[in-house]
């Protein structure tokens, strides 16, 4: 892997206005769901982000995919800082990065064939003239391991693993660098989701592609990830490469979370030492650092002060926001 | 309350088809399975293999086009195939209680939780409206709610996920049946709160003796939970036995792979083996064993003959063409 950034964050926010019910009818309130996010990714590296729902994963994955406006901060795309972009500035930009999402049934149009939806991103951006579209479209099939016949047809001929295919073919139509992956293979069974995964990791070869894999599936994410990052209530609160986080984990909510995933070993018993409680909603957040109330090791500092994301006394590439992180490494 | 161990409950050779424009189509094949008192059968498997239309069968909860063609239910020495509507109600909620998959699509949005808690105990146990009240709420405080006299007065928007599913469980355990059927309980919710229902799941079983039917497509979640695993393939059960032998020592192809393809995090492969093609739909099934098509190890006879069942212990039986007892 080299290191050519392509896609840098600095200080990254994200602010939701919401009118919420209050004790005096509708109150505006504003829920910050990312929150100083500073984070570099590598060309060619998949880096995942995982977190439980509602951490903001999905609304930092959006940011990144142009979707959403970042409310505070900067963001560098392929060197380019996108910040403050008019929408025809943003276009030749969104070229080079796209999105797969979750739901393979709701993320392709059902009234189109899919040469409709394979060819729609070329016509947007006047490439080729339609015959080479076709042709174009119908290599993308192949590449996703679908015969050219499939082209014809509408999304609902197609079975669950064979649409997220299709997603994926369109994400690759315009040839980007950079694709965010939202959760793509959490609504398939375990032999489909195999085979995307496979058909995932053959194509960031092939394309030499750079991934940001969001997920809340640690087994999925050991499967695929060079690095990973993990967020609580909006912030990145450790991000370690893959061999680290698994084996030497320090945040104590990283912790938490390997302990909870099964293994696959017969021992019918409690998991025992589980984390209590639920994550605090992120429009009523907590003083200090947002894990305090959950944490076994929380103590007065944790509930007066936000932990900085800093590298460990060991590695500098591991990075925890932890108050008693020297106690825990 | 019943010894462990003690069979509570009976499948044998469970046919259910669905009644469409193409006529009857079976969905479930011959599926037979006991159940235990404090102790947990799992069935696995991946979406459409008819797990869930096996569970729904057992309350008689099949949706209007769906017909048990033959074989028979016994709770109890009562057979459930032939009873009629108000006695399977008599049982259902009282005696065999289900949680689902999505707390917030099961619960009534428009009732307080304590009430669709007490719900059941007005209905079965006849108590009064406060007695019932109080035991719903000694039955949140059970599966670990905080501040439950208070909470009990909440609805179901006010909750979390996780804490939602604590009230469906409180609410299928009220009665204190002796089965619990759980469907994909925890597959909606986070890692972190999915441990803990699990482990809310354990103590219960352990302070009721339930016997529990566990479905689940997740071999990670059901080797925290089972006693014994049932694998499904195709609405026909295709290799059965105590977890131990399923979960180290399965011998049917399909098992093999689907153990095999679950990505882990104590091991490390470069590659994820694949299972090519798909399971195939109701009607569709191919000839002689329905796993053939996608079967490594298949050869001629296995599109043509139906596989034989192979007994590898008093436990371990699985139907397959390729692989002999020892």
């Amino acid at each position: 892997m080299n290191n050519v950034t392509i896609v840098d964050m600095q200080h990254l926010c994200k602010t939701f206005k919401l009118k919420v019910a209050g004790s005096s009818g509708l109150e505006n309130r504003e829920l910050q769901a990312v929150s100083d996010v500073t984070l570099k990714i590598s060309k060619g590296e998949i880096l995942a982000l995982v977190g439980e729902s509602g951490c903001g994963k999905t609304t930092l994955g959006r940011m990144l995919a142009l979707f959403y406006q970042p409310t505070s901060g900067t963001l560098c795309i392929d060197g380019q800082d996108v910040i403050g972009l008019k929408r025809k500035q943003l276009k030749p930009i969104r070229r080079q990065v796209q999105m797969i999402f979750q739901d393979p049934v709701a993320s392709l149009n059902p009234r189109h064939t899919v040469e409709a939806i394979l060819t729609e991103p070329m016509k947007i951006f006047s490439l080729y003239d339609s015959r080479q579209r076709a042709g174009k479209a119908a290599d993308l099939l192949a590449a996703v391991g679908l015969p050219p016949s499939d082209l014809k047809k509408y999304p609902h001929e197609f079975s669950g693993g064979q649409r997220q295919r299709i997603s994926i073919a369109r994400a690759l139509v315009l040839n980007p660098a950079f694709i965010v992956a939202d959760e793509p293979v959490s609504a398939l069974d375990v032999s489909v989701q195999s085979q995307i995964l496979n058909l995932m990791m053959d194509l960031r070869e092939e394309f030499q592609l750079t991934y940001l894999f969001i997920s809340h599936d640690l087994a999925v994410v050991h499967h695929l990830a060079d690095r990973i990052a993990v967020m609580y209530l909006g912030r990145i609160i450790e991000v370690a490469s893959k061999h680290d986080l698994f084996n030497n984990p320090v945040h104590p909510y990283t912790k938490a979370l390997l302990r909870s995933v099964p293994s696959i070993t017969p021992n019918k018993q409690r998991i025992g030492r589980i984390l209590q409680g639920d994550p605090p909603s992120p429009l009523y957040p907590p003083g200090g650092c947002a894990f305090n109330p959950r944490c076994p090791h929380a103590s007065e500092i944790c509930r007066g002060s936000l932990p900085a994301l800093e590298p460990t006394a060991t590695d500098p590439l591991h990075l925890v926001s932890c108050h008693a992180k020297e106690q825990l490494v | 309350m019943s010894s462990v161990d003690e069979t509570i409950l009976s499948v044998s050779n469970l046919s259910i088809g669905f009644e469409t424009d193409e006529g009857l189509i079976p969905v479930i094949e011959e599926v037979s399975f006991d159940l235990h008192t404090g102790r947990t059968l799992a069935l696995v498997g991946e979406s459409g293999c008819g797990k869930s239309v096996t569970a729904f069968a057992l309350l008689k909860l099949l949706p209007p086009f769906g017909r048990i063609i033959s074989g028979s239910i016994k709770f109890r020495g009562q057979e459930l195939v032939d009873s009629t509507e108000s006695e399977i109600q008599a049982i259902r909620g009282d005696r065999i209680s289900m949680i689902f998959q999505e707390p917030m699509s099961a619960l009534n949005p428009v009732f307080t939780i304590g009430s669709q808690v007490a719900e059941s105990l007005l209905l079965h146990r006849h108590l009064d409206k406060k007695m019932a009240w109080q035991q719903a709420v000694e039955m949140l405080v059970a599966v670990g709610i905080p501040d439950a006299a208070q909470r009990a007065k909440n609805y179901p928007h006010q909750l979390s996920g996780g804490m939602r599913q604590r009230v469906m469980i409180a609410m299928a355990l009220s009665c204190e049946p002796d089965i619990l059927i759980a469907d994909e309980p925890t597959t909606a919710l986070d890692v972190t709160i999915q441990a803990q229902i699990l482990d809310l799941m354990h103590d219960l079983q352990e302070r009721f003796g339930t016997a529990i039917l566990f479905i689940s497509h997740d071999f990670g979640v059901v080797s925290r939970m089972a006693d014994y695993i049932a694998v499904m393939y195709a609405g026909k059960i295709i290799e059965r036995g105590d977890a131990g032998e399923i979960l180290t020592g399965a011998r049917h192809p399909y098992t093999c792979a689907l153990l095999a393809t679950t990505p882990r995090i104590d091991a490390s492969v470069t590659r994820l083996p694949a299972i090519s093609g798909r399971v195939p739909a109701p009607g569709q099934r191919p000839a002689g064993c329905y796993f053939q098509p996608r079967c490594p190890n298949a050869s001629d006879h296995c599109g043509e003959q139906r596989p034989p069942p192979v007994d590898l212990s008093v436990t371990h039986q699985l139907i397959c063409h390729e692989v002999v007892s020892e």
